[in-house]
């Protein structure tokens, strides 16, 4: 008990309210900062946060599949498929290394893809081989019915070859539609 | 009768005064539990330097921020993406850990190691999507610095950063029960919601490795909404109980429940909270406990062969 405060018994006393009250004004301190680095920064200010995770319930969502499909797809995609009857074979973007999470939120961020959406999609696509191609992104889209949950899949976007043999985004013509 | 007696014997400031001297910072410290705080320590480096090298990783391959989220909303951090600037970064949080884990320069090393993981961080998911694994250890770094940078002795360090750790992590758990609530409502507990994210993981699935399989739980919570009702509900409870976390009676049980609701995401939606489930074993069970009874069984294994 006295370690901190060597033989000297009547000390104990102050000093442990001391430390008690730096303990306590260290807590409330870093609870106000949260609080204040939450609040002037949209909820989130790593790793102060709101956990949002999963607050929203029932919410139609959207998430990316990226697929390499035949040249001669492309200019017939239709406007929203199945995902039990989609064209050309699924890529794999973990073994690409290509991070999945991050580019369904461009895409859901984004229902016809601007500027910012392609180049941000570009930022993550940019090592795909695009001679393998062409790809298209497609925006799964799952929401609530009556009793069950429906799921369709709208093509976002293409990859292919631009004229130095890099990968070229543009939205395919159903989302520029 | 002083002014600051006076103070003291009001009822809020009796309260306080009740309160801080409840965290017992000055109280003896048994070998079980400082065993415990460097197992946290040690738990919460290893995490910050393995996420400082993979987001490093990340961060090279892009070219520009494009949303910036955090401290890149206040401070242009554009030159740090690509190139060999978040390698630096990465470098100069894995000292900081170094430091830490020797106990050098405590305060500056914790600090530092803070603000550069805040930077990586914000750098890592600049492309728009925040994910929310990495934020439980994060408070527990930031325990680490405010205790060193704060407290006079190693044992009231030590005890500030446990409790602080504890203390957030108990209100983060509520703070997601709360915003499930204020932003559903009860109905938050209807099992077809539960459907809805089982397909939607199984979409992120199917995209990231090729193929699809649901489990057996899956697919029991797609075919019986009812136990797809009952689980959320079990959750939803687990989250807004995280306060229990506070009270040294209620704390195993607590953390055991919290545990179970991360094994029951990691079952029904293959989202894996590691960290989390760490964190919790760490801080919410009686690892002190644990500890102390090893180390006195090994004090009277040396006693007989003396």
């Amino acid at each position: 008990m006295n370690a901190l405060v060597g033989k000297h018994e009547p000390s104990v006393a102050p000093l442990r309210e001391r430390l008690a009250r730096r303990g306590l004004a260290v807590l409330l301190g870093t609870a106000l900062a949260h609080a204040g680095l939450v609040a002037t920064h949209r909820g989130e200010f790593w790793p102060f946060s709101l956990y949002p995770m999963f607050s929203r319930a029932g919410r139609p969502w959207t998430r990316a599949l990226v697929r390499r499909i035949p040249q001669d797809s492309l200019s017939r995609l239709q406007p929203s498929y199945p995902v039990a009857a989609l064209p050309g074979e699924g890529l794999a973007l973990d073994a690409l290394g290509i991070p999945q999470n991050d580019l369904s939120s461009i895409v859901q961020r984004a229902e016809a893809p601007g500027a910012d959406a392609r180049a941000a999609a570009l930022e993550l696509l940019r090592e795909l081989p695009c001679e393998a191609g062409p790809f298209v992104v497609f925006g799964v889209r799952g929401a609530l019915t009556a009793d069950a949950v429906s799921v369709s899949a709208v093509p976002v976007l293409t990859l292919t070859c631009d004229a130095e043999h890099a990968i070229a985004v543009a939205p395919t013509d159903v989302a520029a539609r | 009768m002083t002014g600051a007696a006076a103070l003291r014997e009001t009822p809020a400031a009796g309260l306080l005064a009740r309160l801080s001297l409840g965290f017992g910072f000055e109280a003896a410290e048994s070998w079980g539990e400082r065993a415990t705080y460097h197992v946290l320590e040690l738990f919460l480096l290893q995490y910050a330097v393995r996420w400082a090298w993979d987001w490093a990783a990340v961060i090279g391959t892009l070219t520009r921020i494009v949303e910036p989220r955090g401290l890149a909303r206040d401070i242009d951090l554009g030159g740090l993406v690509g190139g060999a600037s978040a390698l630096v970064i990465a470098a100069l949080i894995s000292a900081c850990a170094l430091a830490l884990a020797c106990g050098r320069s405590r305060a500056v090393a914790a600090s530092s190691l803070v603000v550069l993981l805040h930077v990586q961080y914000v750098l890592r998911h600049s492309l728009g999507k925040v994910t929310h694994g990495s934020q439980f250890v994060g408070v527990g770094l930031v325990m680490l610095a405010v205790s060193a940078l704060a407290m006079p002795s190693s044992r009231s360090r030590r005890r500030l950063a446990l409790v602080g750790t504890r203390l957030f992590i108990g209100a983060g758990y509520v703070c997601a029960g709360l915003m499930k609530l204020a932003s559903t409502g009860p109905s938050w507990v209807d099992g077809r919601h539960l459907a809805l994210w089982i397909s939607e993981t199984g979409i992120d699935w199917l995209s990231r490795a090729g193929h699809i399989e649901l489990n057996a739980l899956q697919r029991s919570c797609l075919d019986h909404p009812a136990l797809a009702t009952a689980l959320l509900g079990l959750g939803l409870f687990a989250e807004l109980s995280g306060f229990l976390l506070w009270f040294r009676a209620t704390r195993a049980g607590a953390a055991v429940a919290l545990i179970g609701l991360h094994l029951g995401i990691w079952a029904t939606l293959g989202i894996r909270f590691d960290s989390f489930i760490g964190l919790l074993v760490i801080i919410g069970l009686p690892l002190p406990w644990f500890f102390d009874r090893l180390h006195a069984r090994w004090h009277r294994a040396g006693s007989r062969n003396v």
